[in-house]
């Protein structure tokens, strides 16, 4: 059924001062890949034979990765990753995942 | 040999699989209950350990997939450019994601949620919440178990050379993968999907360093434009048929549906659980898409099979790239495309059985047997797992539909929980008879004949599931207002507490911009 109740309810978000707009960047693959279809449909070009749309999409593609791994480099740059290791050691006092026994599996890897 | 082939993949995969999972201490062999802790989330989140680079294989054993190699390569021979829908779909998934994934795996580590339902009944505050949300769940991933199972059917009657009938080569397929799944957890999964991913790579190079030899181009890039020559504007929407309903709007739509709905799925979901950290799901956001640039050589071999004049049979768009492959490769090729096609379809399907096997006995049974016993519990998996199985086959036998078309049905199903996700995460007030509203119009909306018949009349274009899930978050927002919110320990699931909410929430919304 339902997780069991946690003991000790955590901050489960981030908080401070820390401004997370630069995210919004996350929705150019979607004007890329989605907004511009219709635009590009039509565009007569096929560069090295490969029809435009198909080549728009796989610039779409590569445009996606890159502009993650600006909010990646933003990300840690407004202290995501630090917090985050606050919440990962805030956690383990209590055992992940509440398995309750970190231990005994944890050596392993 | 080609049977010698497969079989040689086949087996030695298991094997290996087998032995990586007891070595990683999973206990893959004998998954205990699935309500017995310790070792359920060892068997179904992987222990929550799986760093960038296990990560990077549990999630890109969901890039080539049957659906990516058999579907989209039958959508590019059978219509043409609406197989570019494949580049969209794992962009824009891990562009929604990048965002999602980690709030999902914060919530499973802070409250030791397992299943998707779990996080649905602590989140709304609502244990018949997790029993509904499962049971939707479950519906979808049997729709998605028949895609594998499609392919399955095409592979195994590829390997016999079609000397077993259709419907034969789907219950060998099902039986197949049931025994997959008894052998198999997740980590076993992983390891599977990184010695297929690893053949398929192989087999990618080969076939598409060859093809054009094959069809009487000059290059491989010659193909493209031998297929636009003998089909003038295969390459645009609407593809080869002009009357097609497949157009721009169709990819839109589409495109979206599928972006909204992919970690909304059960088995995706866990995968966000399985992560170490936030970290490890963010930096694999990065480099995922790259890896779809390869359905370029897929849908590259599509459009050779059609300039190779390649006649599957039944006219069965789904077998048109074996169908290539045996009329003009040597048998050795065969066998290492069929015995990889086995792994491509068994690894995701022991997922998605696995996961609608622990979702059944966990949060549908569980509620009403409390006093299930561990042994019991087992057997309930087991046996929900054969019968869904059972349902799959019974879906499958008779069915040409197109994989991709499959597939949507699949996103259209699991659309159904995504407004409810989202608002989850952003929107405190969301209700658990917010989300049950939400479910139950959006249903109507998709199944209800009169419904069907309107959107195919007026809205042709338009993906049906986005319009079924739009209506779903309309209904989910109204109801959620007039409805009393849940507790504020339900909320923290989610949501920070309400003291920096407002500072929280601003934040929270800022990155909801994937939403589209």
């Amino acid at each position: 059924m339902a997780a069991p109740p946690p003991a000790a309810p955590p901050e489960p978000q981030p908080s401070g001062t820390r401004s997370l707009s630069h995210r919004w960047l996350l929705v150019v693959p979607f004007v890329w890949q989605v907004g511009l279809v219709p635009v590009v449909n039509d565009v007569d070009l096929a560069p090295l034979h490969i029809p435009f749309p198909m080549c728009w999409q796989l610039l779409g593609i590569v445009v996606t990765s890159v502009v993650v791994a600006v909010v990646f480099r933003l990300d840690r740059r407004a202290g995501v990753e630090r917090e985050e290791a606050e919440f990962l050691v805030s956690t383990d006092a209590r055992g992940p995942g509440g398995s309750g026994t970190p231990s005994a599996t944890g050596p392993g890897r | 040999m080609i049977i010698t082939l497969v079989l040689v993949i086949v087996l030695g995969t298991m094997a290996g699989a087998m032995a990586f999972g007891r070595r990683a201490g999973s206990g893959a062999g004998a998954p205990s209950g699935p309500r017995s802790g310790a070792k359920l989330v060892d068997w179904a989140v992987g222990g929550r350990r799986f760093g960038t680079v296990l990560f990077w294989f549990l999630n890109a054993g969901e890039v080539y997939t049957t659906f990516a190699v058999l579907g989209i390569a039958g959508y590019a021979y059978a219509l043409g450019a609406p197989a570019y829908l494949a580049f969209t779909s794992v962009s824009l998934s891990y562009a929604i994601g990048y965002w999602l994934m980690p709030k999902i795996w914060r919530a499973g580590r802070a409250h030791g949620l397992i299943t998707q339902p779990d996080f649905f009944a602590a989140r709304f505050g609502a244990g018949w919440l997790g029993v509904v949300t499962g049971l939707v769940g479950i519906a979808a991933l049997v729709v998605y178990v028949q895609i594998q199972l499609v392919s399955l059917s095409l592979i195994v009657q590829l390997t016999m050379g079609n000397t077993v009938s259709a419907g034969v080569a789907v219950v060998v397929g099902a039986v197949l993968m049931v025994a997959f799944v008894l052998f198999a957890g997740l980590r076993s999964a992983a390891f599977s999907a990184a010695v297929k991913d690893v053949l398929m790579i192989v087999i990618v190079v080969l076939l598409s360093a060859t093809v054009a030899s094959r069809v009487g181009a000059a290059s491989p890039l010659d193909v493209f434009r031998l297929v636009e020559a003998a089909h003038p504007g295969i390459g645009r929407f609407p593809g080869l048929d002009p009357s097609s309903p497949t157009t721009s709007i169709w990819l839109m739509t589409s495109a979206l549906n599928v972006a909204l709905g992919n970690w909304v799925f059960p088995h995706l979901f866990q995968v966000s659980y399985a992560a170490r950290s936030g970290t490890a799901i963010r930096r694999n956001a990065i480099w995922q898409p790259l890896y779809s640039l390869a359905y370029f050589f897929i849908i590259l071999l599509g459009f050779a099979a059609l300039l190779a004049g390649t006649k599957p049979a039944e006219g069965n768009s789904n077998g048109a790239l074996l169908q290539f492959v045996s009329d003009k490769y040597p048998a050795w090729v065969v066998g290492l495309v069929a015995g990889t096609g086995f792994l491509l379809a068994l690894a995701p399907g022991a997922t998605l059985l696995l996961t609608s096997g622990s979702i059944f006995t966990r949060n549908v049974l569980g509620p009403f047997a409390r006093d299930l016993t561990d042994r019991g519990s087992m057997l309930a998996t087991r046996l929900s797992m054969v019968g869904f199985a059972a349902v799959a086959v019974w879906l499958t036998i008779g069915n040409t539909e197109s994989l991709v078309d499959i597939l949507l049905y699949a996103y259209s199903a699991i659309g159904m929980l995504a407004p409810s996700v989202f608002l989850a995460f952003l929107w405190r007030r969301t209700s658990a008879l917010g989300v049950l509203a939400g479910i139950v119009v959006g249903f109507v909306a998709l199944l209800a004949p009169l419904a069907k018949h309107f959107w195919s009349g007026h809205l042709p274009e338009w993906e049906p599931g986005l319009i079924a899930m739009a209506l779903n978050l309309v209904v989910v927002v109204v109801v959620s207002a007039l409805t009393p919110r849940p507790s504020d320990a339900a909320v923290a699931v989610a949501l920070a507490p309400a003291v920096s909410s407002a500072r929280a929430l601003g934040a929270t919304a800022g990155g909801g911009g994937g939403r589209g």
